[in-house]
């Protein structure tokens, strides 16, 4: 396992994050997630991460669902849910529920993993150095067992696992990060220019075939940026459950 | 017949009339004829004898509540009785009080429920058109440029000005919503409230965005109608900044809640544009500026007051830098339109009722529609009643339902308990149930003490029966169950009623097309005598 998380270290670390500084705030990093069960199914899906400042990006390929938070006044998350296939986009209001949840912690949308939770974990191993420093965390949680291999140059995470008592686990997995912000601009550039509606607006007009067919579209499916416990809540500390 | 049977009859007639009122009078007990029902309606009707013969107006003021269907009327009065420690079922709504009222009929030329856009063009303009389009008869192709010109239609508020009436418009709405838009765009589209919402084709072959429309009504107007000359529309109150601003976020403004408010992409700023051609009006953006105004010295007033639609009545404390009521926006418009000798045409919107609606929230619809009460009440006390014509209607109503046989005084957000029950009726499942339901939408919710209704977006449809014991079905944020799952709860169909004070009010009567509305206002302001 070190083995690999080594190789895939300095693979970024000589391809794609070559001579470049420590900046985190422009960058894209791609995600394996896998899903194990006791039973030996696994499933995986990809996600990447896309960042400038003030805005970051979640990017499912598979279900072509873009979720983008930014960063507004007065500390509030304005949501934004653009549907790819369609070059359409959702709007909300800053700081409304989304799937039950109040985004209020930037650092939980724009790391994955909230400063919150860092700060509850015990550091347990550190190696490398400068861009590319891992630091590992570990903690155990409502009976599933966290551990978190941390790039704090980039508040992202390399590798992020949680097991449960019955064998089920599912790990996120950093594949690459690179740092091409005209590649991040255009990212975000293509989807503002998506037609984008207000989320107030979906019952007012029953002749856009879209908004009327929008919710077996994947509009409706539970909110799968970040980190999430069995039950579908995100995984921050304790003290969310 | 000779005289003395002549006599005889007249004595048997007298005594048979006065046999029958003596049996009239005993027909009606003193309890029935005491009866506080039967006295107040007798009252009633009394009241409805005294006619006003008078049929032209100086004012018309035009209240439209959008999707304040006939069930959304009567749950609202219960709630308003209710809030007052009332039993509820016997209270009106201010504007249930004016004397003259009638049944509607809603549907657009191409459709049997209705949209705003439609139903805000027959009230404007006389004619039925087409759902989704504004200001332009059923000819038009929607999302056709090309097919709307020539086929524009002239509006009460467009008339009212060509008159020299002040006009104003008052919305919760984005300013350029369908409904308050169908008083001075014209457009293929109602979607295509800024430049960036309209196709390349449009914009070549010359069609306008809706919000430069209203920045250049006066310019549009005038070129329209040959030799007239107009001054502007004196008040514009509502929401939707984002579609006057460039996407540029040095145009934010300082309540911005995007990153980048504006959505223009033709770098115009609309409201400097505003300001550079009347150059003594007023805009403003918050409550602040909106409480500084000094309505005795502004004659123009452009406000703005969020980047898409206001907040929800329950919600307007959330909001970044303040928002005025309803009400107050009201108060404010008549201030400054009241100043115009020839008299002046207002249009006041409450928006949101519609969206409490489409997301199935029952207590945000009926709290909004009691906000719009309040304006309705407001501007009746504040201007006379024997110059000023206000009529109150909605565009459309909603498949929102009272039902069950609750109790006298049962909550109306609650659960249904039975005459001489103190519990919650079981349904036929074995769980109680709301005498408040949607036929269709996103169904149940139970967010507590959410305000924003439109949070409902945000979670997974719910339809069907549950489990309501123990949830609180009256808090602010609990979503009413529905029958069948869509994205969003729907228009509906059915009739919906228009309310009249005023002179002129007395063409309010019976079954009419939604079209009527304009006429009427026409025939009380003579809006074509000229």
């Amino acid at each position: 396992m070190w083995k690999i998380l080594s190789i895939l270290i300095i693979a970024i670390t000589s391809t794609q994050v070559s001579a470049q500084s420590c900046d985190a705030l422009w960058l894209t990093a791609d995600y394996d997630i896998k899903h194990s069960t006791q039973a030996g199914n696994e499933q995986h899906t990809k996600m990447t991460v896309w960042r400038k400042p003030e805005h970051v990006a979640h990017q499912y390929a598979q279900t072509q669902i873009t979720e983008m938070w930014q960063f507004v006044r007065q500390g509030m998350l304005k949501p934004t849910r653009y549907f790819d296939e369609h070059k359409r986009a959702i709007e909300y209001q800053p700081n409304e529920l989304v799937h039950g949840k109040r985004e209020t912690d930037w650092s939980y949308r724009n790391q994955l993993v909230s400063n919150q939770l860092i700060d509850s974990m015990n550091k347990v191993d550190e190696r490398d150095s400068g861009c590319m420093k891992v630091v590992t965390y570990k903690k155990t949680l409502n009976g599933n067992e966290l551990v978190l291999e941390w790039l704090p140059a980039y508040k992202l995470p390399l590798r992020f696992q949680r097991k449960d008592n019955q064998g089920n686990s599912i790990v996120w997995q950093q594949q690459s990060l690179t740092k091409d912000s005209d590649k991040v601009a255009a990212f975000f550039e293509r989807r503002d220019n998506y037609k984008a509606t207000d989320y107030a607006d979906i019952g007012d007009d029953h002749t856009d075939p879209f908004l009327t067919n929008m919710v077996t579209q994947g509009f409706i499916e539970q909110g799968a940026s970040g980190f999430y416990d069995t039950k579908g809540r995100a995984i921050k500390s304790e003290h969310t459950h | 017949m000779n005289t003395r049977w002549k006599a005889v009859s007249a004595a048997i007639a007298v005594s048979l009339s006065m046999t029958a009122v003596a049996q009239q009078i005993q027909v009606i007990p003193n309890y029935q004829k005491d009866n506080a029902w039967y006295t107040e309606a007798q009252t009633r009707l009394s009241e409805k004898e005294v006619t006003n013969n008078q049929f032209k107006a100086k004012n018309v003021i035009v209240f439209v509540g959008d999707g304040m269907g006939i069930s959304t009327l009567t749950s609202a009065r219960i709630l308003k009785g209710q809030l007052n420690g009332q039993p509820g079922e016997e209270e009106f709504l201010a504007f249930e009080r004016f004397p003259r009222t009638a049944l509607v009929k809603t549907y657009n030329v191409d459709a049997q429920t209705p949209d705003s856009a439609g139903t805000m063009t027959a009230m404007m303009s006389g004619l039925k058109t087409d759902v989704g389009v504004i200001g332009v008869n059923e000819q038009v192709q929607r999302g056709e440029c090309s097919t709307s010109k020539g086929n524009e239609v002239a509006t009460a508020l467009e008339l009212a000005e060509i008159k020299g009436l002040s006009t104003g418009i008052v919305s919760t709405a984005r300013i350029t919503h369908a409904t308050p838009a169908a008083t001075y765009a014209k457009s293929a589209d109602r979607n295509w409230e800024d430049i960036s919402d309209m196709p390349e084709s449009a914009i070549n072959q010359g069609c306008k965005d809706i919000a430069d429309q209203l920045v250049n009504f006066e310019t549009y107007l005038e070129q329209r109608y040959t030799g007239i000359d107009v001054d502007g529309i004196e008040v514009v109150l509502g929401g939707g900044r984002r579609h006057f601003l460039p996407k540029d976020e040095s145009f934010n403004s300082p309540d911005a809640g995007s990153a980048v408010e504006g959505d223009r992409t033709d770098s115009r700023d609309l409201t400097s544009e505003w300001q550079e051609r009347y150059a003594d009006g007023v805009y403003v953006y918050d409550q602040a500026g909106f409480d500084s105004l000094d309505t005795a010295s502004t004659n123009k007033l452009f406000g703005l007051f969020n980047e898409s639609h206001m907040q929800y009545e329950a919600d307007r404390d959330n909001d970044i830098a303040g928002e005025p009521s309803i009400e107050q926006m009201t108060e404010t418009a008549l201030n400054i339109l009241k100043k115009n000798n020839k008299g002046f045409f207002l249009m006041v919107e409450s928006g949101r009722i519609d969206h409490a609606h489409h997301a199935g929230n029952a207590a945000g619809a009926l709290t909004d529609t009691l906000a719009f009460e309040a304006a309705i009440k407001s501007a009746y006390e504040n201007t006379d009643p024997e110059e000023t014509l206000i009529l109150v209607t909605a565009d459309h109503g909603h498949v929102f339902t009272i039902a069950g046989y609750p109790k006298r005084g049962n909550p109306i957000l609650g659960k249904v308990v039975n005459v001489g029950s103190e519990e919650p009726a079981e349904a036929a499942d074995g769980m109680p149930y709301t005498t408040l339901g949607y036929t269709n939408g996103r169904g149940f919710m139970n967010l507590a003490t959410e305000t924003n209704s439109d949070v409902a977006y945000t979670m997974d449809i719910d339809t069907g029966r549950k489990d309501l014991t123990g949830i609180d079905t009256t808090s602010a944020g609990y979503h009413q169950e529905a029958l069948i799952p869509l994205s969003s709860e729907t228009h509906s169909g059915e009739d919906i009623t228009l309310h009249a004070t005023g002179p002129g009010s007395q063409l309010v009567q019976g079954v009419v097309e939604q079209s009527v509305v304009f006429h009427i206002i026409n025939q009380a302001l003579g809006l074509l005598d000229e």
